[in-house]
């Protein structure tokens, strides 16, 4: 029953904070942590910002998933987007101070993945931001009551398994 | 709780994190498996350790370029805040080459790399010199040369040959038939030797008689020597024209040396020269140790070009890979330094010991090139000594290794995988010295072996050995002591050329073609008694019946020439005889007239 516990404490968590600021921000901050990904120091103050922050967790990680399998499938022109931004004659000198700099090298900015993909990350960062919160709140006001008035979902509420997993996980609210 | 789980986070999590990263990272430059044993990072002093480092040949990735024992070494402290991994020494014990591996050392395809256009130009390269080396087919001795088939592909050509030139002949020879009629008739030479007999100079009395004689003398030797002319004449057009005839038999021979030719040619015997049988015999095997030496070298400056171009060009990486540039800034320390690396090991038992030293990712960086030194010996004097250098630091890269081996017993030793040389050396010493050298995409090496007092095995028939073969490697055991190879292989603009000699090359030569001589001066017996079976009885028939037919042709003109020869003599020397009768009486006369005046002119006076 511990683990039960555990599980249902997790649940508890992902659900809290769930005003649609808080699960846009969480999905946003998700978004950039699926693309920047958890190799490189990039990851840490992403990190830090999802656990200081009260934010939604369970849209972070909804965020990481999707953008991650979006950044696999993006590669090629984050690889490009990535290497050009490398490669510019004016920015050399830039790199190279910065590549001699302590701890610098851990960022690992000079990987053309990594850069590409936290410059469309950044990039990105506000329109979905905006985006996910605005879709939120329309859903909540104009969506909503007719999503959970309707037969398929009514029936889905009803199953045995529902109910049973509602009663463990406390998702009745 | 809180710090066993940041214990074991440390123990577990960062030695086999690390771990792992180092071993993909190096699996990838490499192009095959790098495998780290008993890896441990300790991070209280940086101090790197591990049992055993397997690194997998890329071209038999069942074995390994190499693998050591024991490993350690310091990363210093600071640099590492800069990323830089900066090593004072690293020791590495019992090293050693060419190991079986447990399990496939091949790379999974996502971190399998494409070859650098230096590796692939090499290899194509190598690849079309090993196309061109002649690759000897031990079943052309085993074989039988296949008589049956050889003959029924055969069209002989000489009965042929020989039915047109007894046409040919026979055609001439109708011509003489029918000129020998315009010789002199029977008649003429009787009417002849009848005007000839009948000059009878002993008869002539008088001078008038003595005269009459000679002017029928004359008349008749003017007849004679006409027609002996023409009789003269036709015979030696007659030889002219039918020289053939006494030719026959050269001619006829020489189309059936052509039909044994076109035999020979069919049965498809090699041609095997000097020249190529050095490349027959190490040929492959120089191309071979080539080949992997340079694909180090491709790998070596895949590595270092990073470093080395200003803006290195984008590669195809796997996806959420992506591709490292870097920024290097001259007076700085390198990503990587590793300022000298103690080894210790074994090559072909030869205990070894040496410095590798700068192995640096970037050597403009601290400008010195990688040095490379070992060396070692045997108590039975074996000696080895294997030197390096690579020099990045230029626009050109240059790289040069040479090895030396003396006194390396040759027992066990394979010589060759040629089919007739005998597989496993049993006795001998050898000396080595090779080199090799790469300045851009030019390449110069160079190899001397020589081995002494060599002895092979006794040679055993393998299955799908013929007797043939058994007996050609038995003889070759026999007469090899000495294994002298001297080879050079250069690349220059973008040519590459492969120069070997070797003393066994005369040896191999001279073997391959007494054994050929014996099956093909059989194979040319049978040929040859078909062929005679074939063609002997018409020849001989052509043969006889225009001999024949010459002989009686030139019989009737010679017997002519013959008698009217005869006659000519018999002529001639009664005409000498009527001469001199008929000068006789003239003195007579004129004596007799002068004394006769004498007594006249006495009488009167």
């Amino acid at each position: 029953m511990l683990i039960l516990q555990l599980v249902r404490k997790l649940v508890k968590v992902l659900r809290s904070a769930g005003s649609p600021f808080q699960i846009a921000g969480g999905f946003a901050l998700g978004m950039l942590l699926g693309f920047t990904s958890f190799k490189t120091l990039f990851a840490a103050p992403i990190v830090l910002c999802l656990i200081l922050l009260n934010i939604n967790l369970a849209g972070a990680i909804l965020g990481i998933l999707i953008f991650r399998f979006a950044a696999y499938m993006a590669d090629p022109l984050i690889h490009s987007l990535g290497y050009w931004i490398l490669t510019r004659e004016v920015l050399r000198p830039l790199w190279t101070a910065l590549y001699d700099l302590p701890l610098a090298p851990y960022l690992r900015y000079n990987n053309t993945v990594v850069l590409g993909s936290l410059v469309v990350g950044l990039l990105l960062f506000i329109p979905v931001y905006i985006g996910v919160k605005r879709l939120l709140i329309a859903y909540n006001e104009r969506f909503r009551e007719k999503i959970e008035r309707l037969k398929f979902i009514r029936a889905v509420k009803g199953t045995f398994v529902f109910k049973w997993a509602a009663r463990l996980l406390d998702l009745r609210g | 709780m809180v710090a066993v789980i940041v214990t074991g986070v440390h123990f577990f999590i960062t030695d086999r994190l690390i771990e792992r990263r180092l071993e993909t990272a190096a699996s990838r430059l490499n192009g095959a498996l790098v495998e780290l044993d008993g890896f441990d990072l300790s991070l209280l002093d940086l101090r790197v350790r591990w049992a055993r480092l397997q690194v997998a040949d890329p071209d038999d990735t069942m074995k390994n370029l190499f693998e050591t024992g024991a490993a350690d070494f310091n990363v210093g402290l600071a640099p590492l805040f800069r990323k830089k991994f900066i090593i004072e020494e690293l020791r590495m014990q019992n090293i050693r080459a060419g190991t079986d591996r447990e399990k496939d050392g091949g790379l999974p395809r996502s971190l399998r790399r494409e070859k650098s256009p230096f590796m692939r130009k090499m290899e194509e390269r190598l690849e079309d010199t090993a196309s061109r080396i002649p690759v000897f087919d031990p079943d052309l001795l085993t074989r039988d040369i296949d008589i049956e088939g050889m003959w029924s592909s055969l069209t002989l050509e000489s009965p042929g040959k020989i039915r047109a030139l007894r046409d040919e002949l026979g055609a001439a020879l109708d011509r003489w038939e029918e000129r020998s009629a315009s010789l002199p008739s029977p008649d003429t030479v009787d009417e002849l030797k009848n005007r000839v007999a009948s000059i009878r100079p002993q008869d002539a009395d008088t001078a008038e008689e003595l005269a009459r004689s000679l002017e029928r003398a004359n008349a008749a030797r003017e007849d004679v020597s006409s027609h002996l002319e023409d009789v003269e004449s036709m015979l030696s057009r007659f030889d002219e024209e039918t020289r053939g005839v006494a030719r026959l038999d050269a001619r006829i021979s020489g189309y059936i040396e052509e039909d044994y030719q076109r035999a020979l040619a069919l049965a498809e015997l090699p041609d095997l020269s000097r020249e190529s049988i050095a490349e027959m015999l190490f040929g492959e095997s120089i191309v071979a140790r080539v080949e992997k030496i340079s694909g180090i070298v491709g790998r070596v400056r895949r590595y270092t070009g990073r470093f080395r171009a200003l803006v290195p060009e984008k590669e195809k990486t796997p996806r959420l890979r992506g591709q490292d540039i870097p920024f290097v800034r001259e007076q700085t320390l390198p990503k990587l330094w590793i300022k000298a690396v103690a080894l210790s090991g074994e090559i072909r038992s030869v205990d070894l010991s040496g410095t590798v030293s700068n192995v640096v990712s970037s050597q403009r960086t601290i400008d010195r090139p990688t040095r490379l030194d070992l060396s070692g010996a045997r108590p039975d004097r074996a000696a080895l000594n294997l030197s390096g250098v690579i020099d990045h630091r230029g626009d050109v890269p240059v790289e040069e290794f040479s090895l030396g081996l003396v006194e390396l017993p040759m027992k066990d030793m394979s010589l060759t995988g040629f089919p007739l040389l005998p597989g496993t050396v049993s006795g001998g010493r050898a000396d080595l010295v090779a080199s090799i050298r790469f300045s851009g995409d030019d390449m110069e090496a160079r190899v001397r072996f020589t081995g002494r007092g060599v002895s092979f095995a006794p040679v055993e028939k393998t299955a799908g050995m013929s007797d043939l073969m058994h007996e050609a490697a038995r003889s070759l055991a026999r007469a090899i002591d000495r294994v002298d190879l001297q080879a050079t292989m250069r690349v220059v603009d973008d040519r590459l050329t492969l120069d070997m000699t070797s003393n066994l090359d005369g040896l191999v030569a001279d073997r391959l073609d007494d054994l050929l001589s014996e099956e093909l001066g059989e194979a040319r017996r049978v040929v040859e008694s078909r062929i005679h079976a074939k063609v002997d009885g018409l020849a001989l028939e052509v043969e006889e019946s225009l001999t024949r037919r010459e002989q009686e042709i030139r019989s009737r003109i010679e017997s002519v020439r013959s008698t009217l020869t005869e006659q000519s003599h018999i002529l001639e020397e009664k005409r000498n005889r009527l001469e001199d009768a008929l000068e006789s009486q003239k003195s007579e006369a004129r004596r007799k007239a002068e004394k006769g005046l004498e007594d006249s002119l006495r009488n009167l006076f």
